[in-house]
């Protein structure tokens, strides 16, 4: 009695597992093919979509691999400089600063290059504000160019000292907030790219819908319904006229500036998800 | 009295009788003799467990089964017809509505991919001195 108890538990305990394992499955492929439609590789890729700004970002990629090679060999150098002391170990440490010195201006050179080509790409942004903010760019790059050759030029720790010292403290600030200028325009000028884009299809949509016979009950709830979405794009303007009017003043760029108008921004964001969803219902109705 | 009282251990393990056990007895308890009913409602129960049982297994095999079956939307036939036709369908808004949901999904500012490059801006040759 006891072993036959045993193997109907076998059974039942088997064939939960074999249930379990099976849904499991499915419940993985669906959500794999849910999420798919455009991974984040993807969307970082369709941002570059001129032949120049694929060939910058490639070779951004690339250099920056050499960066970070280049910073793992000065850091192992640096270490057996500080432990030996001696002449042989600091021309190797000397040689390795410089060596990721001049990568490091090449990352930088490459990605100025391409914040310029992504800013001539996008749409979105006031004519008189690119081409200013595309002038800093171009001074920015010029500036680059200008100590790599100092970097290349310096021979002894004393002198890659003094250029490091000019890169660090004077460069770098100005090239941060020449940057954040830049992509606080592009982020902006995303938004407001589809924003306009989705009041055009909004207006297409209202004109389908009026020429489409409804009953009297039907045009009520439409009419609620574009109130609403009437509402929601009021909001979203008046947020994102907001927001430009503060980087178009603004004169201190860095960081975390950046970081609070993404933050606003992701309310921009927020209302123009809620609008296409409305949309989308609203295109719905028209095939009922 | 003990018998290791009187000091000799030897005569301990030869006097000690085999097989002696000092457990107490247990009383046997008288077996109760089912009644005609009480038997018949055991097997009863007996059946009605097994019956739950099968009844269950079978569940959990038909979800196991439905589970592997392919649906009738999901059969991937690459290259057929009908597979695109709901894309077809599509009318030119509808197209123009997904595009926007995928200019939105770009547009995310948490995703800008062109943020300032995270090198050591501190490098120098530290020294000794």
């Amino acid at each position: 009695m006891n072993l036959r108890k045993r193997n109907l538990f076998l059974v039942v305990f088997g064939c939960i597992a074999v249930a379990l394992a099976v849904t499991g499955k499915s419940v993985t492929a669906q959500g794999t093919s849910a999420a798919g439609g455009l991974s984040a590789e993807t969307i970082f890729l369709k941002r570059f979509s001129s032949e120049e700004s694929k060939k910058l970002i490639r070779l951004y990629q690339d250099q920056y691999e050499v960066y970070r090679q280049t910073e793992r060999d000065f850091t192992t150098l640096q270490a057996q400089y500080l432990q030996l002391g001696t002449l042989a170990s600091l021309e190797s440490a000397v040689v390795s600063s410089r060596a990721i010195m001049l990568v490091r201006t090449d990352v930088l050179i490459t990605y100025h290059e391409l914040l310029a080509a992504t800013l001539v790409e996008s749409i979105g942004v006031e004519l008189e504000l690119k081409q200013d903010t595309l002038g800093q760019l171009q001074q920015s790059i010029e500036d680059l160019k200008n100590i790599r050759v100092e970097i290349a030029a310096s021979n002894d720790r004393f002198a890659i000292g003094a250029v490091n010292s000019t890169f660090e403290e004077e460069l770098v600030p100005q090239l941060y907030s020449v940057a954040y200028k830049t992509l606080s325009q592009l982020v902006v000028s995303d938004l407001q790219n589809v924003f306009d884009k989705t009041k055009q299809v909004y207006a297409e949509l209202k004109t389908e819908l009026t020429a489409k016979e409804v009953t009297k009950l039907q045009l009520e709830e439409r009419a609620r319904a574009y109130t609403e979405v009437d509402a929601a794009i009021a909001a979203v303007e008046v947020q994102l006229a907001a927001i430009t009017a503060e980087v178009k003043t603004e004169e201190k760029f860095d960081e975390r500036f950046y970081q609070q108008l993404v933050d606003k921004l992701q309310k921009v964001y927020g209302g123009l998800s809620q609008i296409m969803t409305y949309i989308e219902e609203l295109e719905r109705t028209s095939h009922e | 009295m003990n018998r290791r009282d009187d000091g000799d251990q030897s005569r301990f393990a030869l006097e000690e009788p085999l097989f002696e056990s000092n457990k107490p007895m247990v009383e046997e308890v008288p077996v109760l003799e089912l009644t005609e009913a009480q038997l018949s409602a055991k097997k009863k129960k007996k059946v009605l467990k097994l019956a739950g049982l099968v009844f269950g297994v079978a569940i959990l095999l038909l979800i196991a089964i439905s589970a592997l079956a392919p649906k009738k939307n999901e059969i991937p036939n690459v290259g057929t017809e009908p597979e695109k036709a709901p894309l077809v369908e599509k009318t030119q808004l509808q197209l123009r509505i997904d595009d926007l949901r995928t200019d939105l999904r770009q547009a995310d500012p948490n995703k800008q991919p062109l943020l300032f490059p995270p090198l050591n801006y501190k490098l120098g040759i530290t020294t000794n001195e």
